[in-house]
Order: structure tokens, then C-alpha cells, then sequence
């Protein structure tokens, strides 16, 4: 199959072309328009999950019963955490002292070296 | 923003603070218990609610219990270790086998004995209703039969077949 080079039938064109020179001057503030344009275009992308979530929590902790809430829930799940944690620390605590007793009064359950 | 991040930063330190405050103070009497020289009776001290008068009359009797009990460890031992001999070299039940197991359940009699003594004696040194308290406790520890079960006399000797 043969083909052939477009440019081959442009040569004229080319001529031109080649010729061509632009002579007529930027509108005033030129460079400025073109920066304002990029800067509008690039605030119409659609933001970020992360902007739009830290946007959203900025607007919700804007209403003061919401915050407080928030701070009262923490601070009682802390107070939760901590006495259940100490319970249990307690609780095994005491085990291994009732061991520990018994096995210093009964010779049958008294650790063998 | 600004408030907001402080918003929950300063929930999530109030948070730890909260966590911070009940866990120390509810582990505050198991750490006195953990830092005293005796813990098993500091633990017993607390448990018991004993007065510094009875917790030192505690103490004085589980110091003068102590020697008993070790020199009965000792006593259990020997006598394990001879039976193991004895049950290692037969497959069957022969005299000196008859012979040290009367005597291993004399030793288990006479330290259970002095066990119970010793428990009543302590039992005596502390508030009545506690001293119940600490019988039932002590003596399901040591002479419920599951219990005694766990002791020295078990041997790991396995019957040799013929």
C-alpha cells in the first residue's frame, strides 16, 4: 500500500506560512488576564474528600452544643476505659496474691525449686 | 480551623486525663500492696481490713509458721522422691511401697494439721466476722480434696507392664 506524506501537497502552504509574521501587539494587561483565568479555572475543581470532610467538622464544631457533646462523650469514655482497666488490673492483682498466700501456708502447693 | 483543632485536641486530652485519674486511683491500694515488703500479707492485710496491731500479730504467726512449713516441704519431698524409687523399681504393690505411702499420708496428715492450727491462729487475730471470712476462704484453697489432689504426692512414675 502506498502512502504518502501530507506535507508533500502543503508545500505551498508551508511557503506561507513560513512567511507569516505576527505584527500586531498584546492587549493591555495581557499576562495578568491570562494568570486570572488560570486562578478561576483552577478554583471551579471539585475539592478534595479531606477538604470537604475538614470543612464539614470545622462547620459542625462551629455549633457549641455539638462540641461540648463531643468533649463530654471523651472524657467519659476515658473515665470508662480507665475503670474497667483498673478493675482488671485489680482483679489479677488479687489472684496472684491469693496465690501467692496460699502457696507460703500449704507445703502441697508451695513452688518445688 | 484553629478552634476547631483545639476543640479535639482538648477533648482527647481530657479524655486521657479522665483515663489517667480513675486508673490510678483505682489501682492506688494494689500498688501499696505491690510496693510493701510482704505483698501476700499486705494483700491479706487489705483483703481482711486488719488493723496495724493485728496485721503485725498476722505477720508474727506466718514468720513462726514459715520454718514448720518449709521443713514439712521438706519432709514431702523425700518421701516423694523415695516412693518414685520404690514405684520405678517394681510392678507391683510390695511391703516398702505399703510401707511409704502410710507414711507419706501420716506427713500429708501432720501438715494438714498444722495447717489448720495455723489457720485458726490467724483466723483468732482478726475481726470476727472477718475471721469466718478467712477460714472459708483459706481452707477451700488448701483442704478441698481437689486441692490436696494438687500437692507432693503425686508422682511421675507410670506403671511398668509386664
Amino acid at each position: 500500500m502506498k502512502t504518502t506524506n501530507p506535507s508533500d501537497h502543503d508545500q505551498p502552504l508551508n511557503e506561507v506560512l513560513a512567511q507569516w509574521k505576527v505584527e500586531s501587539s498584546l492587549p493591555p494587561r495581557f499576562r495578568e488576564q491570562v494568570w486570572r483565568r488560570i486562578e478561576t479555572a483552577e478554583a471551579r475543581k471539585p475539592e478534595g474528600s479531606l477538604t470537604v470532610v475538614l470543612r464539614w467538622i470545622d462547620a459542625a464544631f462551629r455549633r457549641p452544643a455539638l462540641a461540648l457533646s463531643y468533649v463530654t462523650v471523651l472524657l467519659f469514655v476515658g473515665l470508662g476505659i480507665g475503670y474497667w482497666q483498673a478493675q482488671d488490673k485489680t482483679a489479677q492483682s488479687e489472684s496472684k496474691w491469693q496465690a501467692r498466700y496460699v502457696q507460703s501456708v500449704d507445703p502441697y502447693q508451695a513452688p518445688r525449686n | 480551623m484553629k478552634r476547631t483543632w483545639l476543640i479535639i485536641i482538648g477533648g482527647l486530652v481530657l479524655a486521657a486525663v479522665g483515663y489517667a485519674c480513675i486508673y490510678l486511683h483505682g489501682t492506688s491500694a494494689q500498688r501499696s500492696v505491690e510496693h510493701s515488703s510482704r505483698p501476700e500479707l499486705a494483700w491479706l492485710q487489705k483483703e481482711y481490713r486488719l488493723s496495724d496491731a493485728q496485721y503485725a500479730q498476722v505477720m508474727e504467726l506466718h514468720n513462726a509458721y514459715a520454718p514448720k512449713c518449709e521443713e514439712m516441704c521438706r519432709m514431702i519431698d523425700a518421701k516423694n522422691a523415695q516412693l518414685q524409687k520404690l514405684l520405678a523399681a517394681t510392678n507391683v504393690v510390695t511391703p516398702e511401697i505399703n510401707q511409704a505411702l502410710v507414711e507419706a499420708a501420716g506427713i500429708r496428715a501432720e501438715c494438714e494439721s498444722a495447717m489448720l492450727d495455723h489457720f485458726y491462729k490467724v483466723a483468732q487475730s482478726m475481726p470476727p466476722e472477718q475471721g469466718r471470712r478467712y477460714l472459708d476462704w483459706v481452707q477451700s484453697q488448701t483442704l478441698r480434696p481437689s486441692k490436696m489432689m494438687l500437692g507432693g504426692a503425686t508422682t511421675n512414675a507410670s506403671p511398668r507392664m509386664p
